[in-house]
Formats: structure tokens, C-alpha cells, sequence
């Protein structure tokens, strides 16, 4: 999106002697950033998959026609097309699709919450370790990298066993699995704009360290940081049905994409809908969520030309 | 005139770079009165932008001042704490003395920014790409509690429009980068001026701008210095120096090599190396005379020839003396140099 950028400039550079009709419109960074999204087809039509699909997982309760544990053994595993059960029923009669729903539910609430809890210790701890430096950097990179160095899996793991299969339990061990890497990539950042003019400048217009970390380094460092945690969450569904594969997953009745998935590769030539909606449904999932990352990735790219 | 606005005394930052100590500034003494503008001239590397920076303390970690005297006279403001009344400060006596260089950081945070300001060299790398100018021009206002949101508004449409951006109240909302680089410089001089700071740094304020933009940001300082303010304006641009500043002094490998009223300096320069400062200069030379760049170049800090620095790239040195440490020496007419056959000379 080079040519925005030159427009912009341009047009700037005519300002000073040109008639004042030409100001520009203000536009910050992240209205030029929506711009880019914007133009961006494939990720744009993700981007509303992913909010219809986020809408879905809150009116779960009034879309869903069945609750989620609700069993009738008297329609077990019927097929596709069944009157009240549009995506037939599994092994315990209860609604496919409803489940479904429910455990798009699930997966977006750990993931969301992994992510999130990831994002607010990667910034706390990268933020203050960039900036303050020293003795304190040290200590706390030094914790960051002995965490990378531990095999995430198995952390998660343990993790779970310890705390029993619960949404928190689960939040918190895929979250704890992903601060790492964002962390040490929110430290590279502002170890990168603590270098630049401005923040020297608020320095001598005597800002206080503080202010400096979150008003002049923070927003200049959000934009790679947002594509990362964008891509992570994807990873972060992923992994919860990898840990529902393995049998750690949400406690049932709760449903699970992956939980669902594993029972369904057992009746897969009976009952062949148990299993090929959530893994479809999975897999359109995070296609989507990758490529929204894909397009946020593209859009703060470049504004980062711009500078 | 009841003193020197600022007075630098026998500063000295050093490097520490593993087991080797640059010495980027070795004793370096200047006065700046008020109203009036220093220039401190010298290449690349001669340790005018330490010297200058480390009147605020922006160094690097490495960076360590390990000697020296920064008195600024600075007029005592009504509740030390930063209340938001304004001192008046009219009377001599309204004003107290601070070591910029001792002073405790929290202390120093009050005068950086509301004392002094300071102009960088490229407007565009010196302003937050995320704020508006509004909350760009405004912050520190806000920061050092001078004045409220609205209030600090309307100061920096003002200050906007006094430094002759047209539509400041339109202007006021946009990024710096919507700006042309003249627009943005001028800006950076008005946001500096907010505070009404009694000492203005300059960095180079003219070098990352177009010819033409120049000569408009000159014309800007002059204003700032003639209502009152100190300046010290860093340049390797003897023109600049001409045009505007009212002393000069020259560093070379970090010291102080000569220092004069700036017409004593452009006529008869004393120093070789002020000698060839002025004959590798493009725009102060005739045209019938020759460019005369100084040959060599300006040496590595961490092997300084020993006595004058510049005495292996200087055409009249004569060694062992030229060896040995020289330091400035005041000739009659209240200039100083440190080329000791100048000082013969004279």
C-alpha cells in the first residue's frame, strides 16, 4: 500500500505553501490501519466469519435448540436431516449442532481468555523489562527464556492434571504456553523505539519514565504485538482440542471441538456427521482467525513504511 | 545583567565502552546570557551533541559525567512542587541557581521541558507518530501542571499560529506526519517555546530541513532570542552560526579549541582548525578562493594523539610542541584559543 503512503506525503509537503483547503483529514494510526484492513478481501470477509462466530458463542443459550447435556435415547446417532436435530444426534442422543455451538463457546472463551491473559503478563514483563534495563531486565528474561526452554505441551499438561479440567485451568495453561514468545517480541519492540528521537524528546520536555513507557513506546508498539496475539488465538483453539484429544480438555458434558471430535472418530463409518461437522467447523475457524491475523499483519506493516 | 544565564564549567562525559573510557568531552567551560545565542561548531564526533545533551542528562546507559559545573539560573516559580500558578519572577533576586549536573532526577524532570527546551534535529523522528500535534504540544504543559486542558489548548493553537502554521485550530488535529518538514520543525520550535523556557537547545535545527525552509526556521530563533530566551544551538554550519548566533565556539575531539564573539571568529579565526573549518566552508568562501578541505580525518576518541588533538591534520603544528597539552589562553580582545602559536601570534 506504498502508494497511500506517497499520496499522504505528498500532499503534506505542498501544505505549507498551498491553500489551506489542503489540510489533511487527521487520521491516526489505527484509522489508516482499518483502511488497509479494509481493502484486504479475504481477510475482511474473515474478519465478519469470525464476528458472526464470536456472536454465535454468546447467544449460544437462545440459538442453540437443545441444551448441551440433554439426552434423548430414543434418537441416538441419528442421521442428518432428523426433524429437531438438523445435524443429527451422537451415541447419547444428544443435538449435534447444539453442541456445536456450545463448543465454538468453549473454544473461543479459552482461547480469548488465554490470549488475553498472555497479553497482559507479555506486556507487563516485556514492557518493563525493554525499558527499565539492567539488573531487572536480566532477571526477568532470564525467567522468560527458562519458561521457553520448558516444553509448553507438557506444561499444559501438568497444568491441568494439577488443577483439574476446568475452563480457568485451561485459560491459564494455555496462556502461561504463550506469554513467552510475546513477551520477548514486546521487549524487542521497545528496546527498538526506546531508541527513537521522540522518546528522547519526551524525555527533555521531562516526562516521567512511566508516561514515556505508555504513552510514547506502548502505541508505537502495538501493532506487531496485535498481530501476534492475532495469530495466537487460532493456536490457542488448536490447542485446546489437542488437550481435549489427549483427554484433557473441559470436564463433559461441556462440550469440546475436540472432545467431539474424538468421540466421532469411533463411529465414523455409522455415524459420520459426529465427526465431520466439528472438524469442518474447526477448521473454518481457524483458517479465519489466521487470516484476519494475515490481514492485521499487513495493515500495520504498512504504516510502519510510512515512518 | 546580574550573571550568565547558564554557566558551564570544566565538563567532562566519558564512555565507558568494556575497559576502554572515551572521553567525549573533556573540560568544556561556557557562559549563555540571556537573549543571546552560543553557537558550539565542530564536526562530527567533536562532541558537541554530548556536550549538549549532557546539559539535560539524555545519555545513553554508557554515557557517565564524570566532572563539571551546569549552573542555570532559573526564576523561582510560585509552590516549588509545580502548583499551577506562575512565578512572576521581575525582581534579580526571583530567581535561584541550579546544577543541572548534581540536581536529583525527580528535580531535573521539573527543569527539563519547562526551564529548558529543547529543538531536535529532525522534527519528524522527534515527535510521536501516535499523538495528535494537539496532545503533542500540549503534554508537557500538562506534566509540569502549568496550566490546565483547555487552557493548554488554546497556548498551542497560539503558539501554532505565532510560528506560522496557517489554521492552527484545524492544524492542531492532525499527526505530525501530515505535516511538511518545514510545518513540523516549526512545531517542535513552538512546543519547545510552550513553557516559555529561559534556555532554548538547539540541535541542529536546520540541518534535516530544505535551503529554502532554513532560512524560515533561522528567522524563527531569532524571534525566540529576542524576547529574551538563551540559546545554544549546535551546528557544524558556520552559516548558520553567522546568521544568527553571537558567539561561537569550536570543539574538536572534545575539547574546547577556540571561543570568540562570532564576527571575531568568521574575520580571523586563531585556531588552524577553526582556520579550516572556515576554508572547507562552502558558503562563507568566496568564489574566486578555493574549497580547502582539512585534510584527515577527526581522530578515534579511544587514541587521541597526545597535547593538541589536531595537531596530526594541522598544516603549522610543530611537534614535540604540539605534543603537550595546551589550554585555552584569553588573547586581549576577550577571545580564547589553544593553539599556543596563535596565542604567539597575537
Amino acid at each position: 500500500m506504498g502508494t497511500i503512503a506517497t499520496s499522504e506525503t505528498l500532499a503534506t509537503d505542498l501544505g505549507a505553501g498551498s491553500p489551506v483547503a489542503d489540510a489533511p483529514r487527521p487520521r491516526g494510526q489505527w484509522a489508516r490501519a482499518w483502511d488497509r484492513f479494509r481493502s484486504n478481501r479475504l481477510a475482511f470477509v474473515s474478519l465478519i466469519f469470525c464476528g458472526l462466530l464470536v456472536l454465535l458463542a454468546l447467544a449460544a443459550p437462545w440459538v442453540a435448540t437443545h441444551h448441551y447435556a440433554e439426552t434423548d435415547y430414543n434418537a441416538r446417532l441419528t442421521p442428518i436431516g432428523t426433524p429437531g436435530h438438523l445435524l443429527g444426534t451422537d451415541l447419547l442422543g444428544r443435538d449435534v449442532a447444539s453442541r456445536l455451538i456450545y463448543g465454538l463457546r468453549t473454544a473461543l472463551f479459552v482461547a480469548f481468555g488465554a490470549e488475553l491473559t498472555a497479553l497482559v503478563l507479555a506486556l507487563l514483563i516485556g514492557l518493563v523489562a525493554g525499558y527499565r534495563g539492567g539488573r531487572i531486565e536480566q532477571v526477568l528474561m532470564g525467567f522468560t527464556d527458562v519458561m521457553y526452554a520448558f516444553p509448553s505441551y507438557l506444561f499444559a499438561v501438568v497444568l491441568v492434571t494439577v488443577l483439574g479440567r476446568s475452563l480457568f485451568a485451561l485459560i491459564l495453561a494455555i496462556g502461561i504456553a504463550s506469554w513467552v514468545t510475546q513477551a520477548r517480541l514486546v521487549r524487542a519492540q521497545v528496546l527498538a523505539l526506546k531508541q527513537r528521537d521522540y522518546v528522547e524528546a519526551a524525555r527533555a520536555m521531562g516526562a516521567r519514565g512511566p508516561t514515556i513507557a505508555v504513552k510514547y513506546i506502548l502505541p508505537n508498539a502495538i501493532g506487531p504485538i496485535l498481530v501476534t496475539t492475532s495469530f495466537a488465538i487460532p493456536a490457542a483453539i488448536a490447542a485446546e482440542a489437542g488437550l481435549a484429544l489427549l483427554g484433557l480438555g473441559v470436564q463433559p458434558p461441556t462440550p469440546s471441538w475436540g472432545a467431539m471430535i474424538t468421540d466421532g472418530m469411533k463411529y465414523l463409518l455409522a455415524a459420520p456427521h459426529m465427526m465431520v461437522f466439528p472438524a469442518v467447523l474447526f477448521a473454518l475457524t481457524l483458517l479465519a482467525f489466521t487470516w484476519v491475523g494475515d490481514g492485521l499483519r499487513d495493515a500495520f506493516d504498512a504504516s510502519g513504511e510510512q515512518r | 545583567m546580574t550573571g550568565p544565564l547558564l554557566s558551564v564549567r570544566d565538563l567532562r562525559t566519558h564512555f565507558v565502552r568494556g575497559k576502554e573510557t572515551l572521553r567525549a568531552v573533556q573540560g568544556v567551560s561556557f557562559d549563555v546570557e540571556p537573549g543571546r545565542a552560543l553557537a558550539i561548531v565542530g564536526e562530527s564526533g567533536s562532541g558537541k551533541t554530548v556536550t549538549a545533551r549532557s546539559l539535560l542528562r539524555l545519555l545513553p546507559r554508557t554515557a557517565r559525567i564524570a566532572n563539571g559545573q551546569a549552573i542555570l539560573r532559573v526564576p523561582k516559580r510560585a509552590g516549588a512542587s509545580g502548583g499551577h500558578r506562575r512565578g512572576s519572577g521581575s525582581a534579580s533576586d526571583a530567581h535561584r541557581e541550579v546544577d543541572l549536573l548534581a540536581l536529583p532526577e525527580r528535580e531535573l524532570r521539573r527543569v527539563r521541558g519547562r526551564e529548558v527546551g529543547m529543538v531536535f534535529q529532525n522534527a519528524m523522528e522527534a515527535m510521536n507518530p501516535t499523538l495528535t500535534l494537539e496532545r503533542q504540544l500540549t503534554e508537557h504543559l500538562l506534566w509540569h501542571g502549568i496550566c490546565g486542558k483547555t487552557e493548554a489548548r488554546e497556548r498551542a493553537v497560539r503558539a501554532l499560529g505565532d510560528v506560522g502554521i496557517p489554521e492552527p485550530e484545524r492544524r492542531i488535529r492532525t499527526y505530525p506526519f501530515q505535516l511538511s518538514g518545514g510545518m513540523r520543525q516549526r512545531a517542535m520550535i513552538a512546543m519547545a517555546m510552550l513553557t516559555e523556557p529561559a534556555l532554548l537547545i538547539a540541535d541542529e535545527p536546520t540541518t534535516a530541513v530544505d535551503v529554502t525552509v532554513q532560512r524560515q526556521i533561522l528567522d524563527l530563533l531569532v524571534e525566540v532570542k529576542n524576547r529574551g530566551t538563551g540559546i545554544v544551538m549546535i551546528t557544524h554550519d558556520l552559516g548558520v552560526a553567522r546568521y544568527f548566533c553571537d558567539d561561537v565556539v569550536v570543539m574538536y575531539a572534545g575539547r574546547v579549541v577556540e571561543r570568540a564573539p562570532t564576527t571575531a571568529l568568521l574575520d580571523e579565526p586563531q585556531h588552524p582548525y577553526s582556520v579550516g573549518l572556515l576554508g572547507s566552508s562552502v558558503e562563507l568562501g568566496d568564489r574566486a578562493r578555493p574549497l580547502l578541505p582539512i585534510p584527515g580525518s577527526p581522530p578515534d576518541l579511544a587514541r587521541l594523539p597526545s597535547g593538541c588533538a589536531f595537531h596530526p591534520r594541522c598544516g603549522r603544528a610543530e611537534l614535540p610542541r604540539c605534543q603537550t597539552d595546551q589550554d585555552l589562553v584569553t588573547l586581549t580582545d576577550g577571545r580564547e584559543t589553544a593553539c599556543w602559536k596563535a596565542v604567539a601570534d597575537a
